[in-house]
């Protein structure tokens, strides 16, 4: 659960990585490049956050899900 | 028992095979190879945490990840050794050594990615992971292999030499010589017929002793 603390809150990754996705979809690669954050990791937190309902993937892009926003604000 | 254990040796993957997938629990939540896609990757094994020489090394290799990562290059430690072993090594090398490792590490304790790659030599230690470096490139092909015993550091300028002249090498079609750095003259591969061969020694860009050695500055 590299995305949440411990307690429940959304790491600064993950909250950088939502923020960048809460208008557009985008792909790994461009999230990557929004954030600054290394591909790898973009890619195994979105696998984590889309398990837990908080992105839409279509056709390999992502956004975040409404359900993501209790999460943010 | 050293019968047995050596039977159950995997052989090493082996260099321009594609590299054996994984998904493993790191110090950075779970990660699978190919989340590396796209990248070069330097997977690296190490004996064990709160070790002196695994410990300099650490060190140095984050020394290098700012350059590795300009070459489009990640790092990823594995020890067989917890997440909270990981963590609390970490910790250490910041508090006592001011380095923070930004890596992530994988937690390896059943051996599964230890076993997958080779990095247990039976005959040195059963329970930890000698000092194995896998180069993988950007379509996940091994393209290089070192390996040192336990007792020895691994040298951070050949690791980042390394990846510096397999990329060289992939964007110019060219090999590189002994001892080669960046800026250097490369080497052509050998040529593949007697006209290429006679071409090449009438090149005036190229510097050739003799039809099978020239080179070039790129």
């Amino acid at each position: 659960m590299a995305c949440f603390t411990d307690s429940g809150h959304l790491s600064e990754s993950a909250k950088k990585l939502l923020q960048s996705i809460e208008k557009d979809f985008l792909s790994a690669q461009e999230i990557s490049q929004k954030t600054g954050l290394p591909l790898f990791k973009i890619r195994s937190s979105l696998r984590e956050l889309e398990d837990m309902e908080l992105v839409i993937k279509e056709d390999n892009r992502y956004k975040m899900a409404s359900k993501a926003l209790e999460y943010l604000h | 028992m050293s019968e047995n254990t050596n039977s159950e040796v995997r052989s090493l993957p082996r260099i321009g095979s594609k590299a054996p997938q994984f998904e493993a629990v790191t110090t950075q939540g779970t990660i699978r190879l190919s989340d590396y896609e796209g990248s070069w990757l330097v997977l690296f094994s190490h004996p064990a945490d709160f070790t002196p020489v695994c410990t300099t090394e650490f060190i140095a290799f984050q020394q290098i990840y700012p350059e590795l990562r300009k070459l489009n290059t990640e790092l990823l430690g594995l020890s067989v050794d917890s997440v909270s072993s990981h963590i609390s090594w970490i910790r250490n090398v910041k508090e006592k050594f001011g380095v923070k490792l930004e890596f992530p590490i994988i937690a390896d304790l059943n051996k599964d990615v230890a076993q997958l790659y080779g990095m247990i030599m039976p005959d040195e230690s059963t329970t930890e992971t000698s000092r194995a470096v896998f180069v993988i490139d950007d379509k996940q092909v091994i393209r290089a292999i070192i390996y040192y015993p336990l007792t020895t550091g691994r040298n951070m300028d050949e690791i980042l030499r390394l990846v510096k002249a397999l990329q060289t090498t992939d964007e110019n079609g060219v090999a590189t010589p002994a001892n080669w750095r960046e800026g250097d003259k490369v080497l052509l591969p050998t040529p593949p017929n007697i006209e290429v061969a006679e071409e090449r020694l009438n090149d005036e860009n190229l510097e050739c002793t003799d039809w099978y050695f020239c080179k070039k500055q790129l």
